[in-house]
């Protein structure tokens, strides 16, 4: 073997063991999904949310088709979980990402309330591009 | 030059239908339509750097590619992917300054497979995870923090195929006779086709 291939070699197998280990650490990571999130420290019920919330619908255009998306206002589930001051703070959705452990992106207050929560768990920006709507949200973190 | 110009517009819109066609079927099924596209991405740029082993051609087919994605009415989150795209032709232009097609060596032919394919991923999508949110809203360090195991874990499915593709693709006869009236006749009803796809969200 040349020193060139044995070169290109080891960075290969290099980048693959930190694929494997990423992949690992995923996989370790075991989500509970269940019918709740928690918004900082709170569990709250997707009942609850759907009983106290205000319930909006949103038009997004989907893939050139403008479609209609239902659910409850985010800003008025941060309002639930008791937040001081929720327009001081910022917002991390979390939700299950394609390889296992948690995929999340942190948005406004002005998104929040723009912002709703399906009955799905999806959150939908109606402002914001699709990466910022997550899929079965599981946590939402108040920083 | 004329066919080197006609095959950038050729390969590129090419690429730039299969991002809008394929791409998005997969998306929409949930079928790791990032890793996929990345490897057809970098399977394309490869074949046409061995074929007319010219720098700056591939980038240039990635802005075509780019921008076709950026325009197609149909897509989702078309900003991540054209940014996505564009990425992917800088990468490989910065990773393949070395003539890796030259090599006669299977190793190092499946080595750079893997080494670009896993770059090209993993930069494409955390390009993704920084330019989107500064342009459209605000970049948090922690967000991409936190979501990087995902990219890397995705990055390694990556790997494997750049690493099966580019000895097989270096394999394909380089010399591919056709004639002159044929070659820019099929290549301008390609290119029009492609984009005419794109453009009626097919």
């Amino acid at each position: 073997m040349s020193r060139r291939e044995f070169v290109i070699s080891v960075i290969a197998l290099l980048l693959l063991a930190t694929g494997i280990a990423s992949s690992l650490y995923l996989h370790s990571q075991q989500i509970n999904k269940g019918d709740f999130i928690t918004v900082g420290n709170e569990k709250i019920f997707m009942d609850d949310i759907f009983k106290k919330c205000r319930i909006i619908s949103v038009e997004v255009n989907d893939k050139g088709v403008l479609k209609n998306y239902t659910g409850a206002l985010l800003s008025d589930i941060i309002n639930m979980s008791r937040v001081k001051n929720p327009e001081e703070h910022k917002y991390t959705v979390a939700g299950p990402g394609k390889e296992g452990g948690l995929y999340q992106k942190t948005v406004e207050w002005e998104d929040m309330m723009n912002g709703i929560l399906t009955e799905d768990k999806r959150t939908i920006f109606p402002d914001l591009p699709r990466a910022f709507w997550i899929k079965d949200v599981i946590k939402i973190e108040v920083i | 030059m004329k066919k080197k110009v006609l095959a950038i517009i050729l390969f590129g819109s090419i690429w730039g239908l299969l991002e809008c066609s394929l791409g998005d079927y997969l998306h929409t099924h949930g079928i790791g339509a990032g890793i996929i596209m990345a490897g057809i991405a970098f399977s394309i740029m490869a074949y046409t750097r061995f074929a007319y082993d010219t720098k700056g051609m591939q980038l240039c087919m990635a802005s075509i590619a780019a921008i076709m994605r950026h325009f197609n009415p149909m897509g989702g989150c078309l900003l991540c992917a054209s940014i996505s795209i564009f990425v992917e032709g800088l990468v490989f232009e910065a990773l393949w300054i070395i003539p890796w097609h030259k090599e006669k060596s299977n190793i190092i032919r499946m080595g750079m497979g893997a080494i670009s394919g896993y770059s090209i991923y993993s930069i494409g999508y955390i390009a993704t995870q920084i330019i989107t949110p500064m342009i459209t809203s605000k970049f948090y360090l922690r967000d991409l923090i936190s979501n990087l195991p995902i990219i890397i874990a995705g990055a390694t499915y990556a790997l494997i195929i750049g690493a099966v593709m580019l000895p097989l693709i270096l394999a394909i006869p380089k010399e591919i006779k056709i004639r002159n009236t044929l070659y820019y006749t099929a290549s301008a009803a390609i290119i029009a086709l492609s984009w005419i796809a794109v453009i009626a969200g097919i």
